[in-house]
């Protein structure tokens, strides 16, 4: 190389770039969208979906932060972390959304960062204000907040699964559902939703469980028919939220105080859901391979063992343990007693015992209502079965319908002055040593909520 | 964000005059002594020839001379490319908005305005201190001051043209880009947001809790780990008390109403009507007369002032307005006062405030509460703040001037980030340390910086007492001086953070005059003067031919 001129030099170096150039362009070629169009990196890529726009949206602000940030992201995205964290100590909330958008500029597909960043706001801000409608404006950023996370990770089933589980749990079980639900279709922001629910999380302005049946339903979609696994529980029980939901929205409807065919229809969805869709969805057995439907007849799975050659007593044996795992059968049983009109009626009288005693005070009516409804669920009951060992099935299976019996009895107790020494409606609730922690419970509850403390 | 200054002004200036006629007369002295003892009675002689000339120097300048000191300065600054900055700032407020805010248009006002006011001051600080550190060694180096020297201009003139242009360089900068930046805010801040962008003018009250007794008493942790509010139970005696001063009747023309402006915070022990709010009462009371005045019960919309009236029509944030003349139940009797006749006594009123749920708190502090001045528009906060930072850049060029006239380039600039980075980081962290240690009677654990580093050689640990020796008293006498130089040092370091309005502006506040704009005026005097004398004899002394 000494002996080379200046000149000749600069043409090796030249041919060298040139060289390396067409190595580069080659390997790195963009695809067209199908495979083996681009070069060797954009195939692999594509292969192993680690191109950016395969997980997701892409935001360029947050490709032009990393880019910006060359080697220091890791160093930033810490420095960020502990500023969220001093400014949820100091109860500075707008910094610590702030704070939060900057980390997901950071790192928009790292899984946790949209977990753990929309509990805090969603829940732990939430909890720090005093009215109900702020709270509900916290828990609505935490769920937008997920929701952006979807957008940006289409490939995390975790991220659409929670959030089924904000617009489901949060909102639908939290000590203020009464008022969450009402708002999830009326949003207290009146001047911007007039009167209807957030468009951004509730655009058909729907019930708060069909929403998270939606988000249910896509974080199935994601693994259904994919290589892309979750990582919160056994497939069959991560699958069944969706028809969950639907039972949470027949049972919630009731709750608040619809009787009607639709409170039937509800159930009657549920229970299709359940068996048709669920029921029908082949799973294969943890930890060996076994696979087998939920819903699936002896003849159904011998079918499948011709097909995939797998022994039928293997198939029958992982079915049984899965019914178990998901309470398949209870809630098959459940979704077809809560349809019949005793039950509906059952439960309308408790509405309205309830209703008599709280809100009319009057005390005689609530007591012949809630009679009339404790023996139509006994009647129910008795219906439904009872297992070997002779415990109700409807009871022993759920707390749904056992807490909604046992506080009907304690408003019994107080309107007859105690409950009779003898027989009565659904006299095992009041002295099997099973629910005495519940009774416990829920005469705590009782006392507060008559007012009497 | 202090709104009170602990300081009357007028002592500081005190002693500010007092420091300096004391380290003129030290400087005079020695000078004086050292000349005599160099060159006798000549040498004496020659000295205060240099302190007459220096004077005349340092006080007869001609204004003209400094314009013209000033346009060449102007003009090298703008053949350096300085103006380019205003290239920058354009870039970051185009893409901006795209790192600020999110899909949801309730993104507060706050982020916007400090932004801004962060972005203005950390770009233009920079280039302050390399404007006024690299100038004059570059002339010097070109041999450009060489030939303005030998024109008859005094070196004070030179020092202070230098500083002019700077001034005026960086004043024409910050002006564009605050003009930019306020045009920025108005547009890009959410429309629903919009109203943040104000300045409230408050008055606090001086603050006490009483307990069910009526004595004074710190109030209840509930276990929260921002000890900023302390806690009073509900449906017991206890109260919080704000003392106001000096309202008057005046201040509200009109009849406008008096309002109170609160942002407590609730504790509940038990879960309780979740649907409820927790509710404090509120009293006016004379302080002089003990006239009572209920003024009625109000939610404490505990972390709403952002939200809330976005989500509750008619909800003006957490305002409670008190008309001139008011209507009250006394027992089962409706009665009516007249504010300023009935309840303010000589300018003093005093509230009372009360948790109404039995079992559950409410967490007051001094600030939580106070008198809401009739508001001012977003404009004059905003521009109070632009004017803070100006003096803030022009303190920056006065330092980096001087250090500049004496130390090469790198040297002046490294001396004047130095001087920045105490000032903004380090001062207040100083200025507590000394503090403990000077109440501690000077005891502190492990010692000061000799005993630490006798600790360290010997392996002794921090807790272990050193023995009664020679040793000891020589290393506590060490420490006890290195002590007392930062205390000296304290007050040479500028507290660049007094000259941050952003957060008065950022959180809807008028940035007050006497905690923060007078100070910050006076802290830019203080180090001007000396400054520009310590330039002019740097420049006397300094050697202007490049070498």
């Amino acid at each position: 190389m000494n002996n080379l001129t200046s000149g000749q030099r600069k043409l090796v170096y030249g041919l060298g770039i040139l060289a390396l150039m067409v190595v580069v362009i080659l390997l790195g070629k963009p695809s067209e969208g199908t495979p083996g169009t681009g070069g060797v990196v954009s195939d692999l890529r594509e292969k192993y979906s680690l191109g950016e726009a395969t997980l997701g949206q892409v935001d360029p602000a947050s490709s032009t932060m990393n880019l910006v940030l060359l080697g220091f992201r890791g160093i930033a995205a810490s420095i960020l972390w502990s500023e969220a964290e001093h400014h949820r100590v100091t109860k500075n909330w707008s910094k610590l959304q702030q704070t939060a958008e900057s980390i997901i500029l950071l790192q928009p597909h790292f899984k946790k960062v949209w977990e753990y960043q929309a509990w805090n706001l969603g829940f732990n801000v939430s909890a720090e204000c005093d009215a109900v409608e702020d709270r509900y404006f916290w828990v609505k950023q935490g769920a937008k907040y997920l929701q952006r996370g979807t957008e940006r990770n289409t490939q995390f089933p975790e991220l659409f699964f929670e959030c089924g589980r904000f617009f489901g749990q949060k909102i639908g079980s939290a000590d203020e559902k009464e008022q969450y639900r009402k708002f999830f279709v009326a949003d207290p922001d009146t001047s911007r939703w007039q009167g209807k629910g957030d468009g951004e999380v509730n655009p058909e302005n729907k019930d708060n469980y069909l929403v998270a049946q939606d988000w249910y339903t896509k974080a199935n979609a994601v693994v259904e028919g994919t290589d892309i696994e979750q990582h919160k529980m056994d497939l069959p029980l991560f699958m069944s939220y969706p028809y969950h939901s639907l039972m949470d929205y027949a049972r919630a409807r009731e709750e608040d105080g619809y009787f009607d065919d639709n409170a039937k229809g509800a159930w009657a969805n549920a229970l299709r859901e359940w068996t048709t869709v669920y029921g029908r969805k082949v799973f294969a057995a943890a930890g060996n391979g076994i696979m087998f439907t939920l819903e699936g007849s002896r003849e159904d799975l011998e079918k499948l063992s011709k097909e995939d050659g797998q022994p039928l007593a293997d198939k029958l044996h992982w079915q049984s343990r899965y019914h178990g795992t998901t309470n398949y059968l209870y809630w098959k049983l459940r979704c077809d007693i809560e349809q019949k009109q005793e039950m509906i009626d059952a439960r309308r009288l408790f509405y309205e015992g309830k209703k008599a005693f709280k809100e009319e005070g009057d005390l005689e009516q609530a007591g012949k209502l809630l009679e009339t409804g404790t023996q139509l669920l006994q009647n129910v009951i008795d219906t439904a079965g009872r297992e070997g060992n002779g415990n109700s099935i409807l009871l022993y299976n759920d707390e749904g319908i056992t807490e909604e019996a046992i506080k009907s009895l304690l408003i019994l107790e107080r309107v007859r002055d105690g409950l009779p020494k003898d027989n009565f409606p659904l006299k095992e609730l009041w002295v099997d040593p099973t629910f005495a922690g519940k009774r416990a419970e829920l005469r705590e509850k009782f006392i507060r909520w008559a007012g009497e403390n | 964000m202090p709104f009170d200054t602990n300081h009357p002004l007028l002592n500081v200036i005190l002693q500010w005059a007092l420091i300096l006629c004391v380290i003129s007369v030290i400087g005079t002295f020695v000078g004086g002594v050292s000349s005599l003892m160099g060159g006798g009675k000549r040498g004496l002689s020659e000295f205060f020839g240099v302190i007459g000339r220096a004077l005349s120097d340092l006080i007869l300048v001609s204004p003209q001379r400094i314009f013209a000191l000033a346009t060449l300065t102007t003009r090298e600054s703008v053949r350096r490319k300085a103006l380019w900055i205003g290239a920058v700032f354009l870039v970051l407020f185009m893409f901006a908005g795209w790192f600020i805010g999110d899909s949801d248009d309730t993104t507060p006002a706050k982020a916007y305005i400090s932004f801004v006011i962060t972005t203005i001051r950390w770009m233009l600080l920079p280039l302050a201190v390399l404007l006024s550190c690299w100038g004059l060694p570059a002339d010097i180096k070109d041999r450009s001051l060489h030939t303005v020297v030998t024109k008859p201009v005094r070196r004070s003139e030179v020092v202070l043209g230098r500083i002019a242009g700077y001034s005026f360089v960086i004043t024409a900068i910050l002006l564009v880009v605050s003009v930019v930046g306020y045009g920025w805010i108005l547009r890009v801040v959410p429309e629903r947001s919009q109203r943040q962008l104000i300045s409230r003018v408050p008055r606090f009250g001086g603050m006490k809790m009483l307990d069910q007794n009526g004595d004074l008493f710190t109030g209840v942790n509930v276990g929260d780990m921002l000890d900023l509010r302390r806690f009073i139970a509900g449906g017991t005696k206890e109260l919080a008390m704000w003392q106001f001063q000096g309202l008057k009747e005046s201040d509200f023309p009109n009849d406008q109403d008096l309002r109170l402006e609160y942002a407590f915070e609730a504790f509940r022990s038990y879960k309780g009507d979740i649907a409820t709010q927790i509710e404090f009462s509120i009293d006016l009371v004379n302080p002089e007369t003990n006239q009572r005045v209920r003024l009625g019960v109000q939610p404490v919309n505990e972390f709403s002032s952002e939200i809330a009236h976005d989500l509750k029509e008619n909800q003006t944030e957490n305002l409670i307005l008190i008309p001139r003349t008011i209507s009250y139940l006394d027992g089962e009797t409706t009665k009516t006062a007249d504010l300023f006749k009935d309840l303010v006594a000589n300018g003093n009123l005093n509230v009372e405030i009360k948790c109404l749920d039995a079992g559950q708190y409410l967490g007051v502090s001094p600030g939580d509460l106070f008198v809401r001045m009739p508001d001012r528009s977003f404009a004059v906060g905003y521009w109070k703040t632009i004017f803070t930072t100006w003096l803030m850049l022009v303190l920056i060029i006065t330092i980096g001037t001087t250090a500049s006239c004496i130390l090469k380039g790198p040297v002046a600039t490294l001396t004047t980030f130095g001087l920045l980075i105490l000032g903004v980081f380090l001062k207040n962290g100083l200025i507590m340390r000394l503090g403990k240690y000077y109440s501690d009677g000077g005891e502190v654990v492990g010692g000061g910086s000799v005993e630490a580093f006798y600790r360290l050689v010997t392996g002794l640990n921090e807790s272990t007492p050193l023995d009664e020796s020679i040793t000891k008293t020589v290393i506590e006498t060490l420490d006890s001086g290195v002590y007392a130089m930062l205390y000296l040092a304290q007050y040479v370091i500028p507290d660049i953070s007094i000259f941050d309005a952003s957060t008065y502006l950022a959180n809807g506040f008028d940035v007050p005059l006497a905690s923060c704009v007078l100070p910050s005026l006076l802290i830019t005097l203080g180090f001007f003067i000396p400054a520009y004398i310590i330039g002019y004899f740097g420049l006397q002394i300094r050697e202007l031919e490049a070498k």
